[in-house]
């Protein structure tokens, strides 16, 4: 996983908790890593989620939701660095088919040897989204995060079920989302 | 404790302040490699692109020539491939429809036509047009091309001149097997004639006797009727006109059997081109020469000019060039004799000669009527002829052709026109034919 991440994470803990809980948790940490992390640079995903599994034990939830609520974090960080991928969408929809498409293709440009997810999309109805996630590392509360983020940062609520999962065995993790308001209703 | 928290904070700062430069480094090394990489091959590209002997150009989605190399300016006659910039698609195509993706093959999308390409003051040259669709960015619909260019007047050349060759040859094998057929009975059949030609004689001489004996028995009445009955005899077979008439037929059907041997002999000549040793020569005494032995075809009709230049010594077969040359004469006497014929004028004929890098050239000119347009690539054709019989048997110029092209690796040409005459040029190689390129078996 890029460094980018690994930053994101740190600032994910220090704004909720503060600097020292942050440096508590790193300390504990048994990581490959002996180095600072470095946004440009790649790093172990184990070492991403073995600061994630201190960070939920030492708040005392599961994994999962810590997860989660770091991809909710991460979305408009990743905006704020990234704002030309949200230029011209005006619907989260456009937004999220152009991720596998645009925003990840671009990722891979801009930061050698990165590694996100492909995304395959069906769209069954002006006001749904069906979003198929695959990849190695198996992050779909990641993705679900990252979907309330997106949420959020377009100011429309978007319902979202995952109805696959390659953990049970499906050839990829399968999201349905519906959306309160259709395609061009911003227009 | 927050004092420890910041300084670990900071030495993290600091870490990642060294990791990015060390980063910024590597791409910056990275990215001088690969530019160098990248303007070799581009050079190395244009190189190709430059000295590829093939007319390459390419044509932009707007349809104008957007470079071509120097072998495409030099087809289409332009300075520098810079000229040929910018020019639309119809100053290049004489039909510039044809780059239509449509007509395009769906395989590789390459679109080859046989069509005409322009030159800069218009002239048209057939090419064979290789053209693949370029599409520089996905989303445009409208496409350039990248043409190949074979120029096809080369190969139509080529083409003409096998056929020609393979006529020659095949001509040559019947000619040889015709002859060979021909010279047995001709041999024999003169060889009775002869016979007969000299037996002739001595009948008639003993004929001679027996016209002394019927004088003498005219007058003895007992053999009156044996006269009468000789009498009877020589009247019906005309005796006199027979012992005028009988010896010169046979002189002209022995007059005939040679010439029918000669032209066995020069058939054969045709068929099989000898391979003696060539030996240098002076062309100008060659062709005095010729003159000379020309001179009763031309004398009444034509005036002769000479305007021989200087010469290298020419390695070739004298005799061969000779014959070559005659046969041309011979020809520009009758193209004459035919064009001032029911007046009292002559023409002219002017044999020049000159040096020309690595060949001479002899040019002979005359001021007949021409070679018709029907005519013109016939003209070297065995047996073509537009003379009467006995005047022509088409083989003269399909002889000069055999000495100069297959025997001496040369060229024949001729310029045209109606009504004002015609110059055949014979271009030999000073070096002799070994000096052109030829693949010898080992
Ligand atoms: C401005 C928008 C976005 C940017 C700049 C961005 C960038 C990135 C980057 C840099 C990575 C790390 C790749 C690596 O380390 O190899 C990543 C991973 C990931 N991204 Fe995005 N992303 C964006 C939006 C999204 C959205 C909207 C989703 C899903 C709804 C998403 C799903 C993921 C997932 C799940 C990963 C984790 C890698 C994995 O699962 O293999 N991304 N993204
Ligand atoms: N100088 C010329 N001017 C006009 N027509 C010519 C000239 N030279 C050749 N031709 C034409 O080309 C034909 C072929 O010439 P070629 O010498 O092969 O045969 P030919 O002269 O007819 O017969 P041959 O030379 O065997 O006696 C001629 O019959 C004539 O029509
Ligand atoms: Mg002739």
């Amino acid at each position: 996983m890029k460094g980018v991440i690994f930053n994101l994470l740190e600032d994910f803990i220090t704004d909720g908790w503060g600097e020292q809980a942050y440096e508590e948790i790193f300390a504990q940490c048994p990581l490959q890593t002996k180095e600072a992390f470095v946004g440009l640079n790649s790093y172990p995903d184990a070492d991403l989620l073995t600061i994630v599994a201190k960070a939920a034990a030492q708040f005392d939830i599961s994994v999962s939701d810590a997860v989660r609520a770091f991809g909710k974090y991460c979305l408009p960080k990743l905006v704020a660095k990234y704002p030309i991928f949200v230029a011209g969408h005006r619907h989260p929809k456009t937004f999220l088919m152009s991720i596998d498409n645009v925003i990840h293709v671009e990722v891979r440009k801009l930061l050698k040897d990165a590694e996100p997810p492909r995304m395959f999309f069906v769209d069954p109805a002006p006001d749904q989204l069906i979003l198929r996630y695959v990849s190695k590392r198996q992050l779909c509360p990641l993705v679900s995060g990252l979907l309330d983020g997106t949420a959020e940062y377009f100011r429309t609520p978007i319902g979202h079920t995952q109805t696959q999962c390659t953990q049970s065995g499906a050839s990829a993790c399968e999201f349905h989302l519906t959306f309160e308001n259709e395609v061009g209703a911003f227009a | 404790m927050i004092e420890g928290v910041l300084r670990r904070k900071l030495l993290r700062m600091q870490q990642r302040i060294d990791a990015l430069e060390t980063i910024i480094e590597d791409r910056s090394r990275e990215v001088f490699v690969v530019n160098r990489r990248l303007k070799e091959s581009l050079e190395f590209l244009e190189d190709i692109y430059r000295t590829m002997p093939q007319p390459l150009f390419i044509i932009d989605e707007l349809g104008a020539v957007q470079s071509a190399n120097v072998a495409a300016a030099t087809l289409l006659d332009y300075a520098t491939p810079d000229d040929l910039t910018g020019k639309p698609t119809s100053a290049v195509l004489a039909r510039p429809h044809h780059l239509d993706p449509a007509r395009a093959s769906p395989v590789g999308g390459v679109l080859r036509s046989e069509t005409t390409l322009l030159t800069r003051t218009g002239g048209h040259v057939p090419v064979l047009l290789s053209a693949s669709p370029l599409q520089r960015c996905d989303s445009s619909p409208e496409t350039g091309w990248v043409c190949v260019a074979v120029d096809l007047r080369e190969r139509q050349k080529l083409e003409i001149e096998l056929r020609h060759a393979q006529k020659l040859e095949s001509v040559g094998r019947l000619a040889a097997g015709v002859a060979h057929e021909i010279n047995t009975p001709t041999q024999f059949v003169s060889d009775s004639m002869h016979f007969a030609r000299e037996a002739v004689d001595d009948v008639f001489r003993v004929l001679e006797q027996h016209e002394v004996l019927r004088q003498w028995a005219t007058t003895t009445p007992s053999a009156a009727d044996l006269v009468a009955n000789i009498a009877n005899a020589e009247a019906e077979a005309d005796l006199p006109y027979l012992l005028e008439q009988l010896p010169k037929a046979l002189d002209r059907a022995l007059e005939g059997l040679g010439r029918v041997a000669t032209i066995v002999r020069s058939l054969k000549e045709f068929a099989h081109p000898d391979e003696r040793e060539m030996t240098l020569v002076d062309l100008n005494r060659v062709i005095a020469s010729t003159l000379d032995i020309a001179r009763h075809e031309y004398k009444y009709v034509a005036e002769v000019d000479m305007e021989l230049g200087e010469l290298p010594l020419v390695t070739c077969h004298a005799g061969d060039v000779n014959q070559a040359v005659l046969n041309i004469l011979v020809n520009a006497a009758h193209a004459i004799a035919d064009a001032v014929k029911g007046s009292d004028e002559t023409g002219r004929i002017t044999v020049r000669s000159w040096h020309e890098g690595e060949q001479v050239v002899i040019s002979i000119q005359d001021t007949g009527g021409g070679i018709p347009d029907w005519a013109r690539d016939r003209v070297f054709d065995p047996f073509f002829t537009t003379k009467e019989v006995g005047r022509g048997t088409g083989q003269g110029l399909a002889i000069t052709r055999a000495i100069v092209v297959d025997k001496h690796r040369g060229t024949i040409t001729f310029d045209t026109r109606r009504g004002v005459g015609t110059t055949f040029f014979i271009r030999l190689p000073i070096a002799g034919r070994r000096s052109s390129t030829r693949v010898d078996a080992a």
